[in-house]
């Protein structure tokens, strides 16, 4: 189920914040997780009922371990024994569904062999929910976290605003928050910046992302049968896919926001404005940041961090993004877009290295144009790199980025120019405005939630957001676009 | 908490105004007249037939009227007030659907269905047109995509779908600003079926436009154009294939569920309601370039047709498509199908005059006639035709064999 569905909107979400508040009043608090649960289940069963099996087996073995490992006076050989066979049975499991195809054919592609596989559909979300299990059996080692409460475990894993594409949450940062009897009763100070939020977020995705995804995606298929395309659309399909992702992206990441403040419950941010990033390991730091953690948390700082030596600490680094390239989908593409972002932040290192110990300067003071230039470098790297990540081959890519400067530039500009107007470029113009002079939601909102209340302009301003988007959603009801997240 | 709940209270208001606003926006207006006639604006209709006929059936078709014209493009330029007076009906309706689909015969269904539950509808001039046959049994209620069914049937609940509806808002918006698109002759730079006109009678009369372009219009042009010739060649190839008795015997074995399901059972529902079907005259080289089996499952369409008239005592059924005077003669042709007006007024008056009827009894002889013309065909080039000097050239063009017209046809012809 889609959060931009009229189902969803109109009948999932009121139905299960209506139990679940009805249930939690009257003091049944098991209950009502029991029906957040279900309802969790319902809504990742409605994509493929086949799948719910998958999940719930999924729960089920790293409940008994966490429950091991947290319990047990086993010995630390043992434990890490135990450690090793769950997280690496994790890893068999999304290795199987997201993987083996991609694997399978290159073995055949580069050893020329002759295996078949038939084509394994990878079961939605299952990047997300294994990494937080892999995080929450890591923490249970650890000693960090403990669920003796399969109910709670399973809700943990499921709660459904974060389900499919995350935030990807720490069990110790979300199952405090069902413990308190306050989230179980009606809470209107959270409900109200939960609506909010949401209608932002669903603003972002119905009404600005998938409408610039009308001019990206024809550029991108002509690119893949390499089609020659114009300079003006191939800056199009660059600058509108990065927007597109961004507010796609973001879009979710508010909504999921605002779902889990209408229930009371307040879920990392995971979004903050990235297109600001001064660096790319700022950058990182603000794009997907749950997903950032949980590699620093769960890979970098186990294979060394920055504890063995410069040296080392690049490698890692590079191995890190690396790993999250092809996190993000089985396929060269994906592969070559971490390389790519491996390889800025080590390029970022050394520059950083440079900067003090050979020009002896104070990274933390900049000039606000040297900022307007990191800034500018960094967002001009990203944009870039997301060809890769959209594109289906790498040729693809490189075909788009080919005509970003050819010698045509200059007689389309003066087109473009005499025209007078350009629907996919003045879109462009608009959401980049948005990007860069608006502040994010969780600056405006996250941040004040448990503080104060809203002023009644906001009421005015999201409610109007909320009707544009179910207008888009009601009067242009064609199509209803996946979040792009959904797919990794 | 109060102000917490005048934020939810104004957050809901505003946002069910804003989502509700723009449907009850649509339903004042009502651009195509489903609920209502128009009432703020002078009314206009729309060329697109397939929203614009529900609403003419809704708001227009009164008690004034007691016919319909139910069928293709190719009877949109019927005049009804000369259907009516040359048939003796007191007020006649056209409720066409163009720019013919797949599933074109289930929309004429599905119009005439809607037409006749007015009660008032007592003659149905009924096109039956050759792709009657592409009905496949597993699809008798299948309409396009193009088709509003939710415009048809009895239930309220899906009008959603023309209320919340962003271009029906957009054409609302224009209506009111008195800002849509009137009917264009040339050089329009907008489609086709975003045109409106402020009199239904003349909508969709598309020859009324060829005839402003007298001296290259479509008529013109395809007598000339190399489709045409490409057409000849064809013909040329198929004719030696052509079997006229393989196509006359295994037509007795056709059957269209559509026709049986469909078409007779809306009949036998109607009985105080005379449906005139026929098969129009469309040219004869578009049945010489098919094959056996496309014409074995034409002739048997006609043949069941033939059946279905035989039994009801409300319908009479005409063939059209043996008056070689006119079929054999590409002059009367803008492209593959689509006939002059004056032939339309002409099949009328001999839907008047009881010609051309086909029964179960005369269907041999009239399909012997017909698959001998395809048999025989020359298509003929005329290098200038003058179609407003019409009924003169058809003597001239006879071409083949084909029924003679009598004196009193030709006098009432030349009326």
């Amino acid at each position: 189920m889609l959060f931009n569905s009229l189902f969803f909107i109109f009948v999932f979400l009121p139905l299960s914040l209506v139990g679940f508040f009805l249930i939690g009043s009257r003091g049944h608090h098991r209950v009502a997780t029991a029906w957040l649960v279900a309802c969790s289940l319902f809504f990742y069963g409605w994509w493929n009922p086949a799948y719910l099996g998958l999940i719930l087996v999924s729960m089920l073995f790293n409940y008994a371990m966490g429950v091991q490992l947290s319990m047990r006076a086993f010995s630390l050989l043992k434990k890490k024994l135990l450690l090793a066979f769950a997280v690496s049975s994790n890893l068999a499991l999304l290795g199987y569904y997201k993987y083996a195809n991609f694997f399978v054919d290159n073995l055949n592609l580069f050893l020329d062999t002759g295996f078949t596989l038939e084509k394994i559909i990878l079961p939605l979300a299952i990047s997300f929910f294994t990494f937080q299990q892999i995080a929450y059996v890591v923490d249970a080692y650890k000693g960090e976290t403990r669920e003796y409460n399969f109910l709670h475990y399973c809700l943990f894993v499921t709660f459904f605003p974060q389900l499919i594409a995350g935030p990807i949450v720490h069990h110790r940062e979300m199952m405090p928050q069902f413990a308190k009897d306050e989230t179980y009763r009606f809470n209107a100070r959270s409900f109200v910046f939960g609506i909010t939020i949401f209608s932002i977020g669903l603003f972002k995705k119905v009404v600005l992302a998938d409408d610039i995804a009308g001019y990206v995606n024809p550029v991108f298929s002509l690119a893949e049968q390499l089609t020659p395309i114009s300079t003006v659309d191939a800056w199009v399909a660059t600058l509108g896919y990065s927007l597109q992702l961004y507010f796609d992206f973001s879009g979710y990441a508010d909504m999921a926001i605002g779902i889990g403040l209408m229930f009371g419950v307040l879920l990392p941010n995971n979004f903050n404005s990235p297109f600001l990033s001064i660096n790319i390991n700022d950058f990182w730091r603000r794009w997907h940041i749950t997903l950032g953690r949980f590699f620093r948390e769960y890979l970098y700082i186990p294979l060394g961090g920055s504890r063995k030596g410069f040296l080392v600490t690049q490698l890692n680094i590079f191995i890190v993004m690396l790993l999250s390239g092809l996190w993000h989908g089985a396929g060269w593409t994906f592969v070559f877009w971490g390389v790519l972002h491996g390889l800025a932040m080590v390029i970022n290192g050394v520059w950083r290295q440079f900067r003090v110990s050979a020009c002896r300067h104070d990274l933390t003071q900049s000039t606000f144009v040297g900022r307007l230039l990191s800034i500018l470098i960094t967002f001009v790297f990203v944009v870039l790199a997301f060809v890769y990540f959209r594109a289906e081959t790498i040729t693809g890519a490189n075909h788009i980025l080919a005509r970003l400067f050819s010698e045509t530039i200059w007689s389309e500009i003066q087109a473009v120019y005499s025209s007078g107007y350009n629907n996919a470029l003045s879109r462009i113009a608009f959401l980049m405005a948005i990007v860069f002079l608006i502040p994010n939601v969780a600056r405006i909102y996250v941040a004040k939630c448990r503080l104060s209340d809203p002023s009644m302009i906001h009421a005015i301003f999201s409610s109007l957001l909320f009707a544009c988007s179910l207008y888009v959603l009601l009067y242009k009801a064609n199509v209803i676009h996946e979040f792009l997240y959904f797919n990794f | 908490m109060d102000n917490r709940r005048s934020y939810i209270f104004v957050f809901f208001l505003l946002a069910a105004l804003g989502v509700t606003g723009p449907a009850l926006f649509v339903l004042l207006v009502d651009p195509y007249q489903i609920y209502h006639k128009s009432f703020i604006q002078p009314a206009m209709f729309s060329v697109n037939e397939r929203y614009q006929s529900a609403g003419l059936i809704n708001s227009y078709l009164d008690e004034s009227y007691d016919a319909i014209i139910i069928g293709s493009s190719l009877s949109e330029n019927f005049n009804t007030e000369q259907v009516s007076r040359v048939t003796g009906w007191k007020k006649t309706m056209r409720l066409t659907v163009n720019a013919s689909t797949s599933e074109m015969p289930q929309e004429h269904l599905l119009v005439l269905q809607k037409a006749l539950a007015t009660g008032h509808i007592k003659h149905v001039l009924w096109e039956i047109h050759p792709k009657y046959i592409w009905v496949k049994d597993d699809q008798l209620d299948q309409v396009s995509e193009k088709f509003p069914e939710y415009l048809y049937n009895e239930s309220v609940f899906d009008d959603y779908h023309y209320l919340f509806n962003d271009d029906v808002v957009k054409l609302s918006i224009k209506n009111i600003l008195g800002q849509l698109d009137t009917l264009c002759e040339n050089g329009c730079n907008y489609e086709w079926s975003h045109q409106w006109l402020d009199n239904f009678e003349a909508l969709n009369q598309w020859m009324l436009r060829e005839k402003l372009n007298e001296k290259n219009n479509g008529f013109h042009r395809f007598s000339r154009s190399a489709k045409l010739k490409a057409y000849d060649t064809k013909i040329r190839k198929n004719k030696a294939d052509l079997d006229v008795n393989e196509i006359l015997e295994k037509s007795r074995f056709y059957h269209s569920s559509f026709i049986t399901e469909r078409v007779e059972r809306l009949i036998a529902n109607n009985p105080d309601t005379h449906f005139n079907l026929y098969i129009p005259p469309i040219p004869s080289f578009f049945y010489a370039e098919k094959k056996n089996g496309n014409l074995i499952a034409t002739m048997g369409l006609y043949r069941q047709i033939a059946k279905v008239g035989s039994k009801h005592k409300n319908v009479s059924f005409y063939a059209f498509n043996n008056l070689f005077q006119i079929t054999n003669n590409v002059a009367f042709y803008k492209d593959e199908h689509h006939y002059h007006s004056d032939v339309n007024d002409y099949i009328v008056k001999r839907m008047s005059l009881d010609l051309d009827r086909v029964s179960p009894e005369n269907f041999d002889q009239y399909a012997l006639v017909f698959l001998s013309n395809l048999k025989t065909l020359e298509v003929q080039f005329f290098d200038k035709v003058d179609l407003n000097k019409l009924e003169p050239e058809i003597d001239k063009r006879v071409i083949g064999a084909g029924d003679n017209i009598t004196d009193a046809e030709k006098k009432d012809w030349q009326q």
